[in-house]
């Protein structure tokens, strides 16, 4: 499959805003994008009688996940644009991300053309934008990702969104007794620094004790640019400034956002007889809904170990003009030396058929952690 | 598929898998009917001080309502509810609107004809007069046709209305903002016709019956497929809607057909005056002259309305010698001598019934979509041997549970409806009733009371000890000499008789627990319940949900039993609350005016209605009302109002937190 490098936005906002958010893609002359429902797990600090019991108690907020592609001369033009548009440089407003990722091209089909955003001209301000930062993506069981986004929480790096998916793989192998198997996940994403990334998975692994047979599987993924939702914790306020207006402060005063990356070369100390998984790649392919099956059984003839499946929706944008259309995304965690193999064997399956809406994106995993026997 | 590796697994790893499963599945079930069982247990032996009649087999019902709950609900997730999905998501995409609006209709109304709630609304009329109600009985008994075809176009109707929703993606609001005041418009003209208020509650009560355990999750299921197609960017209130207008235009359908056939029935009247009527009229409501003869002669007061019909007392004796003498007519008219309530269970039968009620539940039904999803979309499915086994569990499950509800819960339900007058009134123990024989006149003595007459009593001498009873002569059979002493027990707590005695909060309390308590069990809720987390990524928890819904109902109840022991009419219980959900629903997201909406769909399922109504008419039948109608329609308005209630605050928190943070961030 012939790829080719963009730059993939993903803006997770509060739900009540998504339609401001729909604006300004239109704005930007987004064509089409995904979004998948998600919810936000923020901690708030109790107070009274309860305070001593349970100091803090998880609150979750409907969340919508917008994810697009933009052609990567355009990443600072548009990011500026959105964070602009929809404060999200005020902590608790919402998430934006970016990745490098090749996007695979259908041969036959008609070439997207991605080189239509472009950000009215003229705004202003410069926005702080952290680089060196990764993405910890960690799948579980249904119900069982409270404990890893609690201490995602206290390792203080960003707020949590978490959406839904179903585990596809083993299930598939089996005769009946599959319907024993739970096949409902939760898929759990953080921002973290990259210099720390590595001990928050870490951290994470041991929460959820994902290195144990049947609990999950975690990976961590670079990401170009983010600016992490930081308002991790709700509740009475202390001081006369709060931290995140404190931080906001200095990024002004810096001019950047990268006096808070600290710069330690400490390695990491937990869990060093822990067996990775190295130079793996994440595929994400979408599909028409109620057509992934066959796709998932391509993959998996291919050598893909399973897939997990999430909801979304395809929305295409064009002039006053909306549509929109189911959508399931298959994400396929795969040694990059297999990517290619799996990703024909995807299109083999009708990935590219008509009206079936297929579309396919990879980027890199740096490490990928789960029960390896 | 063939180059997949099938990984082959032998029975005894297939057993370490299947038996936790099973385990963790069954306890589910067992959470959930616990809190209703050992609340009726509870209120029973130790309020009530009475034994548990049958013990052995309630337990056995118990135990079958488990394993039947398990399996059911099972055979909903990896069956109906996945084919349902399915075929709503292929439908837009192979076909035309007006195949998947004529779909929608036939689904509708053969949803109606396969879980026809009409036994429910019969037993809740069972106890309904001719004379007192004439267009109810009607419709209850010759009209019953009339009545599910109505309901049956009624459900069709939403269903089609559901589909076009989804496809255009309207909102909810203008439906409820139409249909509601519609219904509640009829409902008050009905008010001031004797015919149609007897109705209205009968009308009510199916909006909430007819939509069944099989139904809700299926047309949930396929809305949300359906949806999933639609052209909108939003996701998540989708599939819903649906319920709702399968409540609401089946009640509109009812009154309908109601207001035209009250123009060919006679008013209500005085037993006498009544069969002395226009007779054409009158036998319309039998239906026909030979039903309406049955009814006259089987009577508890058949001296008189015979009398009445025929004109004389002398008319009616040469009628009743002619039937005597013709064998037909006799065997048409008299009763053939079959025990109708025969004591002991039939187990057999009891299960061969319900297993026969399943298989129309479900089979029909999902062999309609099979049958659509084969010949009009032309697709295969994915997993068929998933969905078989789904369908199958269902069934049986179905089966075991609707047969233990009869054997246990409802049993239970009935036993303590009908005690549980006893705490706020002296009710006569029928069960302990001792006869005497050779009863002899001469026992009876007068006592002197302080005004100088005299009450009539007699001694006895039972297992209870010697002690004396007041003489009643009607207990005094004089053809075969006996008397018949009928104990009286109660009242437990008697008040002053202002009408909120101690022993009647006793009693809306206890109506208020086993609503919450029973709702917690319905199939339907948890199927509700787990789609609504399902779509909104978890932030809409399934417990929350059943929480709401079941204080929702565990209020609407109470009010149900108040409208019986006061005889509220029914629109003094619906409007006010109606009136007050417009307000609210105003003022709600359209997502949480989707889940409210429909929780109260769900509410009144196999587990809940049994229960209420052996309440309702254990009470009713103390006070003497017409009919037990009402409580079922008044819980399904205030889970409604509860879960509004709960998402207006959640909004109205999350609005204030973000005021918040835009304050703190200090932004621009």
């Amino acid at each position: 499959m012939i790829r080719k490098e963009m730059a993939q936005f993903v803006v997770e906002i509060a739900k009540d805003s998504a339609a401001a958010l729909e604006r300004c893609l239109s704005e930007l002359g987004v064509s089409e994008y995904l979004t998948q429902v998600a919810r936000s797990v923020v901690g708030r600090e109790t107070n009274g009688i309860v305070a001593v019991f349970k100091p803090v108690t998880l609150e979750e907020d409907p969340l919508t996940m917008v994810s697009f592609l933009v052609p990567p001369t355009e990443v600072e033009p548009v990011a500026t644009y959105i964070v602009d548009q929809l404060d999200l440089n005020v902590p608790g407003q919402g998430t934006l991300k970016v990745y490098s990722v090749s996007v695979g091209i259908n041969p036959d089909g008609p070439q997207a053309d991605w080189a239509t955003v472009r950000p009215p001209a003229g705004n202003g301000e410069r926005v702080l934008l952290l680089d060196n930062v990764s993405e910890i993506v960690s799948i579980v069981q249904r119900g069982e990702g409270t404990n890893i986004s609690s201490s995602a929480l206290n390792l203080g790096q960003s707020v949590p969104s978490v959406t839904f998916g179903i585990g596809r793989g083993l299930r598939e192998k089996l005769n009946l007794i599959r319907i024993t198997f739970p096949r409902d996940k939760e898929v759990m994403r953080i921002t973290a620094n990259a210099d720390e990334a590595g001990d928050v998975f870490d951290q994470l692994v041991d929460a959820g004790r994902l290195d144990e047979p049947g609990k999950g599987f975690i990976y961590l993924s670079p990401m170009q640019r983010a600016l992490p939702n930081t308002l991790l914790f709700r509740g009475s306020q202390r001081h006369a400034a709060t931290m995140e207006q404190v931080i906001q402060a200095i990024d002004s005063i810096h001019g950047s956002a990268a006096w808070r990356q600290r710069r330690t070369d400490t390695q990491s100390t937990g869990g060093s007889q822990r067996k990775y998984l190295e130079d793996m790649d994440e595929i994400a392919v979408h599909i028409a809904d109620g057509q992934s099956q066959r796709l998932v059984l391509g993959a998996m003839s291919a050598g893909a170990a399973g897939a997990t499946i999430s909801k979304a929706r395809l929305v295409r944008l064009s002039g006053e003009e909306k549509s929109a259309a189911g959508l399931e995304v298959l994400y396929i965690i795969v040694p990059s030396a297999a990517t290619d193999t799996i990703l024909d064997a995807v299109a083999q399956e009708g990935l590219w058929e008509e009206k079936l809406n297929g579309g396919a994106t990879v980027r890199p995993v740096r490490k990928a952690c789960t029960y390896l026997g | 598929m063939s180059n997949v590796n099938r990984v082959r697994i032998g029975f005894s790893r297939a057993m370490q898998m299947l038996v936790p499963y099973v385990k963790r599945r069954v306890m589910e079930q067992v959470r959930s009917v616990a809190l209703i069982v050992a609340y009726l247990i509870i209120f029973q032996v130790a309020v009530l001080q009475l034994p548990i009649a049958g013990a052995g087999l309630t337990a056995l019902g118990i135990v079958l309502v488990v394993f039947g709950l398990t399996l059911f609900m099972e055979g909903l997730m990896i069956g109906l509810m996945p084919l349902g999905e399915l075929l709503g998501i292929q439908l837009p995409q192979k076909t035309s609107l007006a195949v998947i609006l004529s779909f929608a209709f036939v689904l509708g109304i053969g949803a109606t004809f396969a879980e026809p709630a009409i036994g429910v609304l019969r037993l809740a009329g069972s106890s309904v007069r001719p004379w007192e109600a004439p267009l109810l009985f009607f419709l209850l008994n010759e009209g019953t046709t009339i009545l599910v075809f109505s309901v049956g176009i009624g459900v069709g109707v939403a269903v089609l209305f559901g589909m076009l929703r989804f496809t255009y993606n309207w909102s909810l609001k203008p439906f409820l903002f139409t249909l509601i005041p519609v219904l509640l418009t009829l409902t008050v003209i009905a008010f001031f016709s004797p015919n149609m208020r007897a109705i209205s509650g009968l009308a009510w009560d199916t909006g909430g019956v007819t939509t069944g355990p099989v139904t809700v999750p299926l047309v949930l299921a396929l809305g949300i497929g359906i949806s999933r197609m639609s052209s909108s960017s939003d996701d998540g209130g989708g599939g819903f809607g649906v319920v709702t207008l399968a409540s609401a235009f089946p009640i509109i359908a009812v009154l309908s057909v109601g207001f035209v056939l009250n123009t060919a029935m006679p008013m209500p009247n005085s037993p006498g005056e009544f069969f002395a009527g226009d007779s054409d009229r009158v036998t319309r409501v039998f239906g026909s002259e030979l039903n309406l003869e049955r009814y006259l002669w089987n009577a508890d007061n058949s001296d008189e309305i015979a009398a009445a019909y025929y004109g004389s007392r002398a008319a009616a004796a040469d009628r009743w010698t002619e039937i005597e003498n013709d064998d037909q007519l006799r065997s048409g008219i008299l009763p053939t001598g079959v025990d109708e309530d025969a004591p002991d269970v039939n187990l057999l039968e009891l299960f061969a019934d319900n297993s026969v009620a399943a298989l129309q539940a479900i089979l029909p039904l999902s062999g309609l979509l099979l049958l659509v999803l084969f010949v009009i979309v032309r697709e295969r499915l994915p997993n068929p041997d998933e969905i078989a086994l789904g369908i199958g569990l269902a069934v049986v499950g179905m089966a075991l549970f609707s047969g233990g509800i009869e054997l246990g819960l409802s049993n239970m339900g009935r036993q303590v409806g009908r005690n549980l007058p006893v705490l706020y009134q002296a009710v006569e123990d029928t069960d302990n009733a001792t006869v005497f024989q050779d009863f002899d006149e001469g026992l009876v003595r007068d006592a002197l009371q302080p005004d100088g007459d005299t009450t009539r009593f007699l001694y006895i001498d039972d297992p209870d000890g010697i002690r004396p009873i007041p003489y009643q002569s009607e207990a005094h059979d004089t053809n075969s000499d006996t008397y018949t002493y009928v104990p009286r027990i109660g009242p437990l707590f008697p008040g002053d008789g202002t009408g909120l005695s101690p022993g009647i909060l006793l009693v809306l309390l206890f109506a208020f627990i086993m609503g919450y308590a029973a709702t917690l069990a319905e199939p339907a809720l948890n199927a509700l319940g787990m789609t609504v987390e399902d779509l909104t990524a978890g932030v809409f928890k399934k417990a929350l949900l059943m929480q709401a819904v079941a204080v929702g109902v565990a209020i609407g109840i109470t009010v149900g039993i108040m409208k019986i022991l006061w005889e509220i009419p029914l629109v003094y219980i619906l409007l006010p609350p109606y009136v007050l959900l417009m307000i609210m629903t105003a003022l709600s997201s359209e997502d949480y005016v989707n889940i409210a909406w429909d929780s109260a769909g769900v509410t009144t399922g196999p587990v809940t209605v049994p229960l209420v109504l052996a309440l309702g008419l254990g009470i009713g039948s103390q006070v003497g009302i017409v009919e037990g109608f009402g409580i079922l329609s008044a819980a399904s308005v205030f889970p409604i109002m509860s879960v509004l209630t709960v998402g207006l605050v959640v909004t109205a928190r999350r609005r204030r937190k973000a005021h918040v943070q835009r304050a703190v961030g200090g932004a621009k």
